[in-house]
């Protein structure tokens, strides 16, 4: 299978008035092509940044201080306007969290698809309608020629994310990048829409980049996981190998403070401490050090890339090695 | 037990005009016991939160009864609540810690300003009474004199609990109170809560649609679906044998699933919205639709809420009797009598007593020899 | 002679000797029953015509020269499910409520009325009997008169009631499960379940056939006694009646109980009885010389067993009524007759052996005792419409629990008498079963007069009577 998406080495950071912030440090990580990965942390961590950076979306106090981010081995860094244009808006789509916000509320939604094909795809008229009422009818709205019609405010929050999940497939991207996609949505709604993604996904051999706080929506809808933690990717890994054998202590003290799946309220582990200000000029190479209870004087060094298996990676000086979390 | 609150065929109907009414709450019947946790479980637009604010006497009831402590509350206006003696019975925690702390009061002024609303506290005894509170919730004295914005997302959520329980409610209700929480920070609330309802021996209704949280937090659990409760019992047998199809499909749907639950993807909802709650057909199982298991029977006869076996009730028609049920079932038929719906609960829960005598009968040791010779004490 | 014109005994003396004329006495009670029923609702009908012509009759045969009965112009009233000739026999149930008149009474309310009875009327009842509180929905609920807020126990709560308020010495009741104990344990007054077989239920609205008792309630031990005496002797109309001659009981309650055997029941009976029924229970044991605890085996599975039994045999008495009338059924008992209609014929074959199981090896225990002790109701009156007890910090339905200590007893048919006590905190009394072997009905009575004698079941300081 072959790369679809690169992230090497990347680097990020925001100036504030407060002070210049570290957002994002030596990030790399990969997405094949048709796969699905999870990008995990908890609010603060950079995963929407992250995102946002390879959408182009950035805004103006960002700057990039390092490393590439290649798709279908593009660099998307380089300005080259109009062909990245393009890349962005058809091979690259992007769901957001709270739908109704990013639809265009005095537009009927059958219009905003074709909004999309007008702008990406040589369809016209009553061929472009058409495509839109079967974009429509893919994600499983039942009776979309009515719907065509119809509001974002006459929809049903879960139906308002299936019209955005027509938008973004429209074009047929290679990449489909949904940023909480279910948040706010009720659980049987969330069940319905991830089910949605990841059969369209397979369906159209389409990659997703599932950007969650939940680490059980990750568990069960992706191949792989990013466990992210102020900036950092701590550890990347196959889904099972990642709960099985969680090698960065932040992953494992993540599992154990998830209810999911616990027997007992004690069982339940809270964090100790707090992300760092990743203001601070004097950040330690390793960010989880200072609340790591596996701490060493190695912590104070480089961050290494250890392997734990083939393609399971931790940035750790003392990972739990073949211990379950 | 004695029962601490009950809610007796609650009813909350708001008018949308054309002499249409939206049945928010329609036609509750449950009670919490003193000391007991209870969620409450349904997604939005169930009317959880208006069952919230009837319960805590901020909305007025179209039909039915609060009762606390035997007393009925339901009466009580929802605008003459603020300076009615019940207000510190009843104590909330809201979800977000951060939009219902004010922001000019430090934590401590935030604790006290409900003391001193509700109780005749004042002086060192208030003070005294903020700082033990403090100690309870695990919030360092340091942080009391800090206001909102000094405070990190798992300090004001203690903050939240603190004004609610520095009166010594009778019943705390706490809406989605770690929703608004990272992971890790849920942990510690979670912990802390089960410790205060342990220590305090307060009554929780926990709101929550958190189905993980619930279970591992509550005793016993209701299930809310469009205005109407589908399913309740003990939260862990809900939760390892849920019956209502609702319950299943909101089971089916966690990701990762529920520890010991045992539900599959055919149990997920069908089709796409939910009745409208305006005006719904009362002929009608609010499911219908969505339901994987619907049949022309559901969308003419909506099924009561009944008891299936001890403890544990639920609303459909597949949730099949118990075998008792079915034995009280085929009796009467047998001796063609007609039994009111209305009262076959009622009968069932007679039959039962009966069934637990007989089984108390048959648990003595029966045969002469066996049974034990009486004992003299001198 | 200095009779107390509030027993039998001495208004009987009173009337003897000329003192007072059986009309006086009659006009008397009926007003006094006139000012206090409105509140406590103990009669359902008052029979002031057949009063006042009883009353009539003895001062005419007074004036005859004729000797005059035992329970000579000594007013009464009878629970609703005796037949009274030319009233319609209730039974607290509107079920019944259509049914003509009885054409005669009951030969119960025919022997109280040759001994001299005046009958003032028909008295309130749980619906069918079925039922320990006398909450009626169709007739109303009888109050009791310590505490109108509370109940007077059922299902003979009419019977307690009047007799506790001071209107008639004497009322007749009929005990299923405790129906006569639980009313006068709550009321605090006397009351008397004789051997099962004693007394004739002819002419009565029956329950559970093969658990029914009739018997007295009375306001001292003289007068349950003499009652008793009274209301003894065979008839040939009720098949379970024994047909034994009169064992007259009267003259031998002075005799004390030198030489009896006492023993207060431990055990299930201490583990059922809230702290006040137990320290009762104690108090009797140790004022008449107890030797000692006894635990009877496997009572709980006895108690469970009578509730099968009468579920069963109840349920299938008005098995046609509750096809076809459920509608004219008492709301708070339908669906418990109803159930035990159902009750299949396995589950109540077993409580019968363990009936007569039961009873093999409680009757063993007497051979080495003659009197047993233990509280009559597990807790002191409930509020009207109280539905949870809690008994040793376990809670448990009302209705169905006030007959916890009665209903082993009467399961084996055992003679048991209830005499009040005074707790000495609260204003509420409750009684104490004294328990026989079967027949032994006059060590019964022996015990409550001793106890009486005693002095501890006359109310310590009559305090205001609190109304809520």
């Amino acid at each position: 299978m072959n790369s679809l998406l690169e992230i090497h080495k990347f680097s990020l950071e925001f100036r504030t008035r407060g002070g210049t912030v570290r957002a994002l440090e030596n990030v790399s990580l990969e997405l094949l092509e048709g796969g699905s990965l999870g990008l995990v942390g908890e609010s603060g961590s950079g995963k929407s940044v992250l995102s946002f950076a390879v959408l182009g979306i950035l805004d103006a106090a960002a700057r990039v201080t390092g490393g590439d981010i290649r798709f279908a081995g593009q660099d998307l860094l380089a300005d080259n306007g109009a062909a990245m244009k393009n890349i962005r808006g058809r091979e690259l789509a992007m769901i957001f969290q709270n739908p109704r916000v990013a639809l265009n509320p005095i537009r009927q939604v059958g219009r905003q698809i074709e909004d999309v094909l007008l702008r990406h795809t040589d369809l016209r008229g009553s061929k472009a309608r058409e495509r839109a009422i079967e974009c429509l009818s893919e994600v499983r709205i039942p009776d979309p020629e009515r719907r065509y019609s119809a509001y974002p405010f006459e929809l049903s929050g879960g139906m308002c994310q299936r019209v955005m999940i027509a938008i973004a497939l429209a074009c047929q991207p290679r990449l489909l990048i949904a940023d909480e996609p279910t948040t706010g949505l009720d659980v049987t709604t969330q069940a319905a829409i991830m089910r949605l993604i990841r059969d369209l996904g397979r369906e159209k051999g389409m990659a997703t980049l599932l950007i969650t706080h939940d680490l059980g929506l990750a568990r069960e809808f992706c191949d792989r996981i990013a466990v992210m933690h102020a900036g950092h990717v701590v550890e990347i890994g196959p889904t099972e190998s990642l709960f099985k054998s969680s090698a960065h202590p932040y992953t494992a003290q993540l599992v154990l403070a998830t209810p999911v799946g616990q027997e007992q309220l004690e069982n339940l582990a809270a964090i100790p401490g707090n992300l760092p200000d990743l203001r601070r000029n004097d950040l330690p190479p390793c960010r989880f050090s200072e609340r790591c209870e596996q701490r060493s004087e190695a912590c104070a060094s480089a961050l290494p890339e250890i392997a734990i298996a083939g393609n399971h990676l931790v940035a750790c000086h003392n990972p739990r090695m073949g211990k379950s979390a | 037990m004695k029962r601490l609150i009950e809610a007796i065929d609650l009813v909350k109907h708001f008018p949308v005009g054309d002499k249409k009414r939206l049945h928010a709450v329609d036609g509750l019947n449950f009670h919490i016991e003193a000391g007991e946790t209870v969620g409450l479980v349904g997604e939005s637009g169930c009317g959880k939160s208006t069952l919230v604010r009837l319960l805590t006497r901020t909305l007025d009831l179209t039909d039915g009864q609060v009762r606390f402590h035997g007393h009925g509350i339901g009466l009580i206006p929802a605008r003459a609540m603020a300076d009615h003696p019940m207000r510190r019975e009843i104590q909330m925690v809201f979800q977000d810690p951060t939009d219902s702390l004010d922001p000019r009061y430090t934590a401590r002024q935030t604790i006290a300003e409900s003391a001193r609303l509700l109780t005749d506290m004042s002086g060192s005894a208030l003070d005294r009474a903020v700082e033990e509170t403090a100690t309870h919730v695990g919030l360092p004295f340091e942080l009391l004199d800090r206001y909102p914005h000094q405070l990190s997302g798992g300090q004001k959520a203690r903050v939240g609990i603190a004004r609610a329980i520095v009166v010594k409610p009778r019943l705390l209700v706490l809406d989605e109170p770690t929703a608004a929480l990272d992971v890790s920070v849920q942990a510690v609330i979670l912990q802390l809560l089960d410790r205060l309802k342990r220590e305090m021996g307060m009554s929780f209704l926990f709101v929550s649609h958190d189905l993980n949280v619930v279970r591992l937090l509550c005793d016993r659990v209701l299930v809310m679906y469009l205005g109407q409760i589908v399913e309740s019992g003990p939260a862990r047998e809900v939760f390892a044998r849920p019956l209502h199809p609702y319950t299943r499909a909101l089971i089916a749907s966690l990701p990762g699933g529920l520890a010991g639950g045992q539900t599959t993807d055919a149990d997920l909802l069908i089709g796409g919205d939910p009745q409208s709650p305006i005006d719904p057909d009362a002929h009608r199982c609010r499911l219908f639709g969505r339901c994987p298991r619907g049949v022309e029977r559901c969308h003419t006869l909506a099924p009561p809420l009944r008891e299936i076996s001890r403890g544990r009730a639920a609303a459909c028609h597949f949730v099949g009797p118990t075998e008792r049920e079915a034995f009280v079932d085929a009796a009467l038929a047998m001796h063609n009598i007609h039994v009111d719906p209305a009262r076959r609960a009622a009968l069932t829960s007679e039959f039962n007593r009966v069934a637990e005598m007989a089984r108390l009968v048959q648990a003595a040791r029966l045969p002469g020899d066996t049974l034990p010779a009486p004992q003299y004490r001198p | 002679m200095n009779p107390n014109p509030e027993t039998a005994t001495g208004i009987a003396a009173a009337f003897d000797c000329g003192e007072v004329s059986a009309r006086e006495i009659a006009v008397a009670a009926l007003e006094r029953i006139a000012a206090r029923n409105p509140e406590l609702n103990a009669w359902t009908t008052i029979t002031t015509e057949r009063a006042l012509r009883e009353a009539e009759a003895l001062d005419a045969a007074r004036a005859r020269g004729e000797r005059s009965g035992r329970l000579a112009a000594v007013p009464y009233a009878a629970k609703n499910l005796f037949d009274i000739a030319g009233i319609t026999t209730l039974a607290g149930a509107r079920l019944l409520a259509r049914n003509a008149p009885a054409t005669a009474d009951a030969p119960l309310v025919q022997r109280m009325r040759n001994a001299g009875g005046l009958l003032t009327g028909a008295l309130n009842m749980d619906a069918l009997a079925y039922g320990f509180t006398t909450e009626n929905t169709h007739y109303g609920n009888t109050r009791n008169p310590h505490d109108s807020a509370r109940t007077a126990g059922g299902s003979s709560g009419g019977s307690s009631a009047a007799v506790a308020a001071g209107l008639v010495p004497i009322a007749l009741g009929s005990d299923t499960n405790g129906s006569i104990r639980v009313p006068a344990s709550l009321c605090g007054i006397f009351g008397l379940k004789p051997t099962y077989g004693r007394l004739p239920r002819t002419g009565s609205f029956p329950f559970v056939h093969s658990l029914d008792h009739l018997g007295p309630l009375a306001a001292s031990a003289d007068d349950l006694a003499l009652a008793y005496d009274v209301l003894q002797g065979p008839d040939r109309g009720d098949p379970a009646c024994a047909q034994r001659n009169i064992e007259p009981t009267s003259e031998s309650l002075a005799r004390g109980l030198d030489g009896l055997r006492i023993a207060r029941l431990a055990g299930y009976f201490d583990d059922q009885a809230s702290a006040v029924a137990r320290a009762a229970s104690e108090r009797a044991a140790r004022a008449l010389g107890s030797l000692g605890d006894v635990v009877l085996p496997e009572v709980a599975a006895a108690r469970a067993a009578a509730f099968v039994i009468t579920a069963s045999e109840g349920g299938a008495l008005h098995m046609a009524a509750l096809r076809e009338r459920p509608e004219d059924f008492e709301p708070l008992s339908r669906e418990r007759l109803l159930a035990g209609a159902l009750v299949p014929a396995q589950w109540v074959e077993q409580a019968q052996r363990m009936r007569s199981l039961f009873r093999r090896r409680v009757l063993e225990a007497f051979r080495e005792i003659d009197l047993l002790i233990a509280p009559a109701t597990p807790v002191t009156a409930t509020l009207l419409g109280q539905d949870l007890i809690v008994i040793n910090g376990r809670s448990l339905p009302t209705r169905p629990s006030m007959g916890l200590l009665t209903q082993p007893i009467s399961f084996i048919g055992l003679p048991v008498a209830v005499a009040p006590t005074w707790p000495t905190e609260g204003h509420l009394p409750i009684g104490v079963q004294l328990i026989a072997p079967p027949w032994r009905e006059d060590i019964c009575l022996r015990a409550v007069w001793a106890l009486q004698k005693a002095g501890i079941t006359v109310r310590p300081v009559v305090a205001p009577t609190p109304t809520t």
